[in-house]
């Protein structure tokens, strides 16, 4: 016989732990931003107070500076443009890739998986040097092409893999099914896969597009003064001997919230549900 | 299992050529590089002494020591990150979605901060004079306790926080995606047939995660054995060269030092150190299906 | 179906050609560019960003109302800009004229031919200007930039470490400001029983290593014997690093992972009453809108044993080995350091030229109150070593100053460590 107190209380129990460790959650994750936020609103002399200051005179000087001596226009528009086009070249094409070496039938597919993972290993530096060099040959240091090369490269070994596991979690009977009812391969494809794994290419699309909007090296050495990103403007801003806290932090900033916004945006794919109902059984 | 060999080819050979050019050749560079002693620019004076590098890896201290702290740093923020990512993931599906939403998009912001930033922050907060991490800890008197930056094993401790704030975001999203999968019907059923909480997370959640966490293993491990933005930031390698990485290593021989070939050198045993380390993942998560 | 496919490969292919086409753009500015004939001459420098890059683009404007050549200053991370400048250089892409480079970059530089020498246009009067005056830039550093006798580099932005007191803290602890080891060694012991201590950039790195030789050089200790082969192990290096270790031990909290910014922002924020930081900095400490101890502070050389030695860090102009107008970017590079030009800088920014004249102007010394203590730290002065085989050396120390400083190792010990792994180097 269950005492429907006891119940009762137990699953209050359990809602309030469930709550505390959220909350400890998120401030222990928005923590360090928020101090990066509170550090751009304040005046030079506030920022290193022993003990740190919460009640302070806010000031805006620091965007203020930031936007106007950075350059900061330019660097948004490259940045965007260099995240938007790796995230789309990794995820697209690390998706054709990921549904052919799982669901066609390919010779060395197990061999060219782990050679995409092959290539994850493979440190920064040892790409650095003779991408440039090979950037160098034919002329195209200086433009997009490098950060872009760069950013899908690191990118498609992950999306790769995360997108076959995600595939091969489908049923197969579900392929059988769109074929018997004449598709093609690529119908299959667009109209059965993709929808089925969208979290994943959702969560794919997101982190690709943040890695390339944050990454600094390549994005400074493959590139010239034209087509600097943010994380190069950010930078500057900190010094070989000293670093300016407020105007990093102002570009920090400023260069976090485009991701946050689609970052909220993209949450909804991630968290969509999916086969229920599909197939039965 | 459709055969269809030229649509195969079609899809995958762009993303081979892009992993190609600007991975595999870079590989296959330096390999051939770690076999020369030069400095980086002075490519045509450079001299050939075959597997002399690899030796003196195999004999110099400092170069076993970073295999070490690599491992070590590996192993701890691989598994909190695990934990805190999937836990929390789990605990983001069991409240009401729109909750859920909201938390989970202010859970994946350190992701959005430029690890430059995550590098200053935290060495900001891990300042004994003037960061706000000592000064929580002097609420309950553990400040003198807390080594931060400054003592070698709390180095290393300290920078593993730092790190695992940054990316137990990843996992959390990979995570919420792999769980978005699992059809909300089969908790249903084990409730009616009752079950409590605890056996739908073991026997339900967790093994059909398993490939994805599988994956993130993977990759999730091998960016922590090849750290090395985070370390730079906060302590460089020290104190007493408590952290530095492989990668610190590589970076101080090669570009520090000159001595490209070596740097060359390390970095390919870091590759063949993750390559055993990680070999045996990627296969069992290759066999899976078929 | 199959249309919605290619669409989509269509679309991917041509995102694919974008960055391409863009390039071509740019390309087609390079091209005009290029030519100096008719159209207009742009120089690039490479340099690191920061407030003094701020100041000099500003003043790089007049460069161009005077002789119609456009400058882009391409400043970046300061981490980052060796990289950067060793892979152009190298590569020979064309991307730069002017190169900002360390002391300790030159012989690297010129071994591999990244750079011009500079003698013939220094001689051409229209491109150095009437008032150059060659030597009025100081003598030793003209002396560092001359390699194989050929002059390749011109001298400017000069850093030193110093030692910064509070001289309103350090009365009120009864304190006299300290000079010598034992001066000092008291003086922060006082302090540290008072929780406080002397602020030291203790962080593994080289910060500690410059601070060191210049203590261990005026100890009469140094890298190297008579004939130029390391020796480490001898008494005013052992000394020297025991100095240190003691040092350290009345330090104020959070020293050992501290450098030069830090040790700083402790000084600006009056947390520290007395600290080693660098010239560069001192610019901060005394500007009113950030500091809380602007017109407080008093500055000397640093702790000496026999007679006060200073370590030299210095940074110039060169000329790249593939830049398409090495005539007109000697030209900007006697132009920024020339005599009035550096002097503008200096009060702008309070930095340090290479121009003696400087020193002692009037001007200057009243907008910079540190220049004093920096006369007093360079008139014995050197440069780390400028071996091809010295980064070895200092990564090695900065290591074995770490160990001291943090696990309580020894100092012979450590020094005999780095002796044995490295002399073979220095043969």
């Amino acid at each position: 016989m269950k005492h429907p107190k006891n119940l009762d209380f137990k699953k209050w129990l359990v809602n309030l732990l469930k709550i505390i460790a959220l909350a400890l959650f998120l401030l222990w994750t928005i923590g360090p931003i928020l101090l990066v936020i509170l550090t751009s609103l304040k005046n030079q002399k506030d920022i290193f107070t022993v003990p740190p200051t919460f009640i302070f005179r806010l000031t805006l000087d620091n965007y203020s500076r930031a936007l106007v001596a950075g350059d900061f226009a330019r660097y948004f528009v490259n940045s965007a443009f260099v995240a938007l086009v790796s995230s789309l070249l990794s995820v697209g094409l690390g998706t054709f890739c990921a549904y052919a070496l799982v669901s066609l039938r390919v010779r060395f597919a197990s061999l060219i998986a782990q050679l995409f993972l092959l290539g994850k290993l493979v440190p920064a530096i040892t790409m650095l040097l003779p991408l440039f060099a090979l950037l160098n040959m034919v002329g195209l240091l200086g433009t997009f092409v490098g950060p872009i090369l760069a950013h899908t490269a690191i990118n498609l070994p992950f999306v790769i893999w995360l997108i076959m596991g995600f595939i091969r979690d489908l049923p197969e009977d579900l392929e059988a099914a769109a074929l018997v009812d004449g598709c093609t391969a690529m119908q299959a494809f667009w109209k059965i896969v993709v929808p089925l794994v969208l979290p994943g290419l959702a969560a794919s699309m997101i982190l690709s597009a943040q890695f390339s909007w944050n990454e600094l090296v390549f994005a400074l050495q493959l590139t010239n003064l034209d087509t600097y990103t943010l994380p190069v403007g950010i930078s500057k801003f900190v010094g070989s001997i000293s670093v300016d806290w407020g105007k990093s932090s102002a570009a920090a900033t400023l260069t976090m919230v485009p991701m946050i916004i689609i970052g909220c945006f993209i949450q909804k794919y991630i968290a969509k549900g999916t086969t229920g109902g599909a197939v039965k059984g | 299992m459709i055969r269809r060999p030229y649509l195969a080819m079609f899809l995958i050979l762009p993303a081979v050529t892009v992993v190609i050019f600007a991975m595999l050749i870079p590989l296959g560079y330096g390999l051939v590089m770690s076999l020369f002693d030069y400095k980086i620019g002075s490519e045509t004076s450079a001299t050939f002494v075959f597997l002399k590098n690899y030796v003196r890896f195999l004999q110099d201290p400092l170069a076993i020591k970073s295999l070490v702290i690599t491992l070590a740093f590996t192993g701890l923020a691989l598994s909190l990150e695990l934990l805190l990512g999937v836990g929390m993931a789990v605990l983001l599906r069991s409240i009401p979605e729109r909750w859920a939403r909201i938390l989970g998009a202010f859970y994946s912001m350190p992701l959005l901060v430029s690890p430059i930033i995550v590098g200053l922050i935290w060495r900001y907060m891990y300042d004994p004079t003037f960061g706000v991490v000592y000064y929580v800890l002097s609420w309950f008197g553990l400040d003198s306790v807390f080594g931060g930056l400054e003592k070698p094993g709390w180095a290393l401790f300290s920078v593993a926080i730092a790190d695992v704030w940054e990316t137990t975001p990843f996992v959390l999203i990979v995570a919420s995606a792999g769980l978005a999968n699992i059809p909300k019907e089969l908790y249903e059923a084990a409730r009616i047939d009752g079950a409590n909480a605890l056996y739908s997370l073991m026997r339900i959640t967790l093994p059909l995660l398993k490939k994805v966490l599988l994956v993130v293993i993977i990759i999730r491990g091998t960016d922590a054995f090849r750290v090395f933005d985070i370390i730079y930031a906060l302590t460089g390698g020290g104190p007493g060269n408590s952290t530095l990485s492989l990668s610190i290593y590589a970076f101080q021989k090669g570009f520090d030092q000159y001595e490209m070939g070596y740097a060359m050198t390390i970095s390919i045993m870091t590759m063949a150190a993750l390559v055993v380390v990680f070999a045996p993942l990627m296969k069992k998560s290759y066999g899976r299906s078929l | 179906m199959n249309k919605s496919k290619t669409g989509i490969l269509i679309l991917l292919s041509g995102i694919l050609l974008l960055p391409v086409c863009s390039n071509q753009v740019s390309a087609d500015d390079q091209a005009k560019t290029g030519t100096s004939t008719g159209s207009k001459v742009e120089l690039v420098i490479s340099r690191w960003a920061g407030p003094h890059a701020d100041d000099q683009a500003a003043v790089l404007k007049q460069f161009e109302n005077e002789t119609g050549i456009r400058v882009r200053m391409d400043a970046i991370d300061y981490f980052q800009l060796r990289q950067k400048q060793t892979l152009n250089l190298s590569g020979k892409t064309g991307a730069y004229d002017l190169v900002w480079a360390q002391e300790v970059w030159l012989p690297e530089y010129v071994s591999a031919g990244y750079l011009l020498p500079l003698d013939d246009f220094v001689k051409d009067v229209s491109l150095s200007g009437k008032d150059f005056d060659l030597p009025d830039f100081n003598p030793n550093l003209i002396k560092i930039n001359t390699i194989n006798g050929k002059l390749y580099a011109l001298p400017t932005f000069v850093q030193t470490p110093l030692m910064v007191y509070n001289k309103e803290l350090l009365k009120k602890a009864g304190l006299q400001p300290p000079k010598t080891w034992e001066e000092t060694l008291a003086v922060a012991k006082a302090l540290h029983d008072k929780g406080k201590g002397i602020a030291l950039p203790a962080k593994q790195g080289l910060a500690a290593v410059d601070i060191w030789i210049a203590m261990a050089r005026s100890n009469n200790g140094n890298y190297f014997n008579q004939e130029g082969k390391l020796q480490l192990v001898t008494e005013p290096n052992i000394e020297t690093v025991q100095f240190w270790k003691d040092l350290v031990t009345v330090a104020m909290k959070g020293s050992t992972n501290w450098h030069f910014d830090e040790v700083n922002k402790a000084l600006q924020f009056a947390e520290a009453p007395i600290g080693l930081s660098i010239s560069g900095l001192c610019g901060a400490l005394e500007d009113e809108q950030q500091s809380k101890v602007a017109g407080k502070l008093g500055y000397a050389a640093l702790p000496y044993k026999i007679r006060p030695f200073g370590t030299l860090s210095f940074w110039s102009w060169g000329v790249a080995a593939d830049s398409r107008h090495p005539k007109e970017a000697y030209r900007l590079a006697a132009w920024l350091t020339s005599k009035s030009i550096e002097k503008q800088m200096s009060l702008k920014d309070g930095q340090i030229a290479a121009r003696q004249s400087l020193y002692s102007d009037p001007e200057l010394v009243a907008k910079a109150p540190w220049l004093p203590g920096v006369a007093e730290a360079l008139q014995n002065a050197d440069t780390q070593p400028l071996h091809k085989n010295a980064p070895k050396l200092m990564d090695a120390m900065a290591a074995a100053l770490s160990a001291v400083a943090v696990n309580g190792e020894d100092p012979k010990e450590q020094l005999e460590q780095v002796q044995k792994t490295l002399a073979a180097d220095f043969e």
